[in-house]
């Protein structure tokens, strides 16, 4: 372990203007804190199953991995790291002065298989995020959680949760049991377009099947350097299935999948597209075009009169379950 | 390794005003894989013992298909339509052909036959134990017979069984032992990048072993028989190939971290067909990587990026080809100060559509690199001799 | 004037959707006929130089949308051998990138053979037919090394000929002048 401490001190003045952190977590400290946003019946599933949490974050973030969270930042009392918003607040927003950051909730929902407890839990994250975070300090955005198991269901919470002007951005695990790019989940970019909502491409998702084109890895840090694969595989295949001329207005944050390799990318893409373009005729321009369009993080985007103009012509949102 | 640079100022290959010709070795070529079969009587499966001819011959060689379904490349084998041999043949059948259009037409001093056909056996995939061994077996003598015996330019890489490493080890002992006065004519061990398991994995040591016992590379070639994306099968070709640029993520992952190139230092890898502008981008990664995460593996002994560049070769095709071409003399640039560059090797990956001739190499690259990458790295590293007067013209 | 225009074949050799390569004055030359037009292109890909006469006429296909194709059979596009980029042979074009990556077409006119005698007698056209036949069935490629003189011609005067204009497609400036003192 060779993580240097951080000292919470003000960030050095190589630059004075607006800082936006496009990549904050929010750790849901256990199932319990979810209830209040659950129906009784989920409630009680997770109850009568003794039931504590989704395996995908200990998959993606083992959790006493300095990847996970740094130690200083891991409470000494022993809660979740950056389970509440006092923690970012110090460890981040405060010493930083970051102007805005956006909370990504990783909890794992798709690890989740029943289809309405998964897309009951997803909808419990997302009011949990709204009531404890978004309205808790006014720097904050979030990226929504999907049940991204099911493209209906995915629209359907898209349409209620997604008009909150808190809500700037849709998690998308990058990896899935059907690449993103897939004719079956059009309907779900352009709710996200729709909602002027950025599809942002994160780290993590089910634990169906292998997470690498070569078998299981048998090290943690060998399946996370590895992971490019599965960003470049999502970005090929929203390219390749033509959606971005489906939804012309998406736009896609790539989140902690780097950004180095993309050059290179968008020339093989390029290259292929001159002689195998007829198989994928929609492409009218070299797909890097695409990717260009496409910024390695989210721009930054939550300028707050503007968006609460934007979603003034829908105030459909309304917590499900209190 | 140092590769010995031919003398640009002598011009060693002929009299004063001829052109220079730097010597190419060919890394990826492609013997056709399954009408062969059909040759009844010559072709791969008369090479097998009854038993698995009968099997061959009833639920085919191939069984295990590719990942993900169906999803046929614009033409029948990815072929350039070229190819067709004169006698109407599919493209790859004919070895005299082959050298014509290849060897001779480009000058190259030699080229290493890369067998696809062998993967969806010695892959395991809905084969039997048996017939993995004996099919491969049967391909490395049918290839003994048909290719290396009819020109002296061609070589062979090893088909086997590698996820039976126990016999995949009897058969590299076969071909480097037992095929008389084609011994050396056998340079290399052929793996998939999409094993069952990741191919650092103690698993296939045994291979390895076997390699630094022979001093052969291990060499790793595009295939999808089991899967191409981490996240489900893509639907397009365009998309298949693409991704093919990231399958060595996880393959040079598994080689640093598992400590496999600890147990085996001298162990050299080539990837081909699996790109190279990738490389020093994910050197930085797993470096990166191994500063947060290094605790989980303290054995390692040294930076993950110097394995990357102690151990692993990179094949040319198919070249990069940025609009701007100053972002690739950029690249390489970046590739040969890293320490990488000095292990790129060219390949053609004929007969298929997406061929690169040795021209295709960039306009700004050095004599002195294009003579390494043509032929120079590849001599040194499988003992292939440049043959005087032949080769590309500077 | 003598050395640019060639006569490379009976028109009738070149049947519609057909295509052959003519060596003409040192350069291989691949000629289309495409619905009883001829056209002539560079025989060498601008990508990679790939023998374009080897490549295959493919339907033009177009998309605005995932799923929604326009298949036009009746504008085929000339797809490469090799890495199968697409050209329009009646320009040169390449489909992804028409103004800046092109082959280099040429005009391939169809004149009557009494007309192509009377050229050749005059020495205002090259190569003729018979010798063009025999070397072709000699190398057995479909090309024939050129220019021939007129001495050995028998122009069938019953017959069309192709013809291969080897002159830029509308000669301007410097570069009309370089090749007329040529």
């Amino acid at each position: 372990m060779t993580t240097a401490p951080l000292a919470p001190t003000a960030r050095p003045p190589a630059w004075t203007g607006p800082v936006i952190d496009v990549d904050v977590h929010a750790n849901v400290p256990s199932a319990e804190t979810l209830f209040p946003y659950l129906a009784r019946q989920w409630v009680d599933w997770c109850t009568e199953r003794n039931w504590k949490a989704p395996q995908g974050p200990t998959v993606h973030y083992p959790p006493n991995s300095p990847r996970a969270c740094r130690p200083e930042w891991r409470p000494a009392d022993g809660r979740v790291p950056s389970s509440d918003v006092d923690l970012l607040r110090r460890h981040v927003l405060d010493p930083w002065d970051v102007d805005h950051a956006i909370v990504n909730c990783y909890y794992g929902v798709d690890s989740i298989r029943q289809p309405d407890w998964h897309n009951a839990m997803a909808s419990a994250v997302n009011d949990w995020l709204v009531e404890h975070w978004l309205e808790k300090d006014s720097r904050l955005r979030a990226s929504l959680v999907l049940p991204a198991r099911d493209p209906q269901s995915m629209v359907d919470e898209i349409r209620r949760v997604g008009s909150h002007p808190g809500f700037v951005q849709v998690l998308l695990p990058v990896r899935t049991d059907a690449l993103w790019g897939r004719r079956m989940f059009f309907p779900v970019f352009a709710a996200m377009a729709e909602h002027d909502l950025v599809a942002g491409l994160h780290y993590g998702g089910t634990n169906d099947g292998v997470p690498s084109t070569t078998g299981y890895p048998s090290y943690f840090i060998e399946e996370y350097a590895a992971e490019w694969q599965a960003f470049g595989s999502q970005i090929t295949s929203m390219v390749a299935e033509g959606l971005f001329q489906a939804v012309p207005d998406l736009r896609v944050a790539v989140l902690e999948g780097g950004f180095l390799w993309l050059p290179a990318w968008g020339w093989r893409m390029n290259k292929d597209w001159k002689g195998l373009r007829r198989e994928v005729p929609w492409l009218n321009e070299p797909p890097s075009t695409s990717c260009a369009g496409t910024s390695a993080s989210p721009p930054p985007r939550p300028r707050p009169a503007r968006r609460a103009r934007s979603k003034g012509r829908s105030a459909g949102y309304a917590p499900r379950t209190r | 390794m140092t590769i010995a640079f031919p003398d640009l100022d002598t011009r060693p290959n002929g009299q004063a005003g001829e052109p220079v010709k730097l010597g190419v070795i060919d890394c990826d070529v492609h013997p056709l894989k399954l009408r062969e079969h059909h040759q009844r009587g010559a072709g791969v499966l008369s090479y097998l013992p009854e038993r698995w001819r009968r099997h061959a011959l009833e639920v085919g060689v191939a069984r295990g298909g590719f990942a993900g379904g169906d999803r046929p490349r614009p033409r029948e084998f990815g072929q350039r339509w070229d190819t067709e041999t004169p006698s109407g043949g599919p493209p790859g059948s004919d070895p005299a052909f082959a050298a014509e259009q290849l060897l001779d037409r480009y000058e190259i001093s030699g080229a290493l036959l890369n067998d696809l056909g062998a993967f969806s056996s010695a892959g395991m995939k809905g084969q039997p134990a048996g017939f993995a061994a004996a099919y491969c077996r049967a391909l490395n003598e049918h290839r003994r017979d048909n290719w290396l015996a009819q020109d002296p330019r061609w070589y062979a890489s090893i088909n086997l069984p590698y996820e039976l490493p126990e016999l995949a080890v009897r058969e590299i002992e076969h071909c480097v032992e037992q095929m008389g006065e084609y011994n050396g004519r056998f340079k290399q061990v052929m793996l998939a990048p999409d094993n069952l398991r990741p191919p650092g994995h103690p698993t296939y040591w045994p291979i390895y072993e076997a390699c630094e016992h022979y001093d052969i590379p291990v060499t790793f070639h595009v295939m999808t028989a089991n899967r191409i994306t981490p996240s489900g099968g893509p639907n397009y070709y365009f998309e298949e190939h693409t991704d093919y640029a990231a399958f060595n993520f996880p393959l040079v992952a598994s080689y640093v971290f598992e400590g496999t190139l600890d147990r085996f230092p001298n162990l050299k890898i080539v990837l081909v067909e699996l790109g190279w502008s990738w490389a020093l981008p994910l050197a930085w990664r797993l470096d990166a990587a191994h500063r947060v995460l290094g605790a989980e593996v303290p054995e390692l002994r040294k930076r993950p990026s110097q394995y990357l560049r102690d151990n692993f070769y990179f094949t040319t095709q198919p070249m990069e080809e940025p609009e701007d071409g100053r972002h690739l003399d950029e690249v390489f640039d970046a590739f040969y100060e890293s320490g990488m560059g000095e292990k790129l090797m060219y390949s053609s990956d004929y007969p298929h559509w997406d061929f690169d001739e040795p021209g295709a190499l960039p306009r700004n690259l050095s004599p002195e690199r294009r003579a390494a990458v043509l032929g120079g790295v590849a001599s040194a590293l499988y003992g292939i001799p440049l043959l005087p007067g032949q080769g590309y013209r500077l | 004037m003598s050395g640019r225009r060639f006569v490379v074949g009976r028109a009738s050799d070149l049947g519609v959707g057909e295509k052959m390569a003519v060596e003409v004055n040192g350069r291989s030359i691949a000629l289309f006929n495409v619905d009883g037009r001829y056209y002539g292109l560079l025989n060498s890909c601008p990508h990679r130089g790939a023998d374009l006469c080897q490549g295959r006429f493919l339907p033009l296909v177009t998309s605005t949308m995932p799923g929604k194709y326009t298949y036009d059979a009746e504008r085929p596009l000339l797809a490469c051998p090799w890495h199968g980029w697409e050209f329009d042979v009646t320009t040169g074009q390449s489909y992804f990138d028409p103004a800046g990556t092109r082959g280099r077409p040429y005009k391939v006119e169809v004149e009557k053979g009494a007309l192509v005698a009377e050229e050749l007698r005059r020495g205002s056209l090259d190569l003729t037919p018979e010798q063009y036949a025999r070397a072709t069935a000699a190398s057995g490629q479909g090309r024939v090394p050129g220019p021939y003189t007129a001495e050995t011609v028998a122009v069938s005067v019953e017959d069309d000929y192709l013809v291969v204009d080897l002159r830029p497609p509308r000669p301007t400036g410097k570069r009309a002048e370089r090749q007329n003192t040529a």
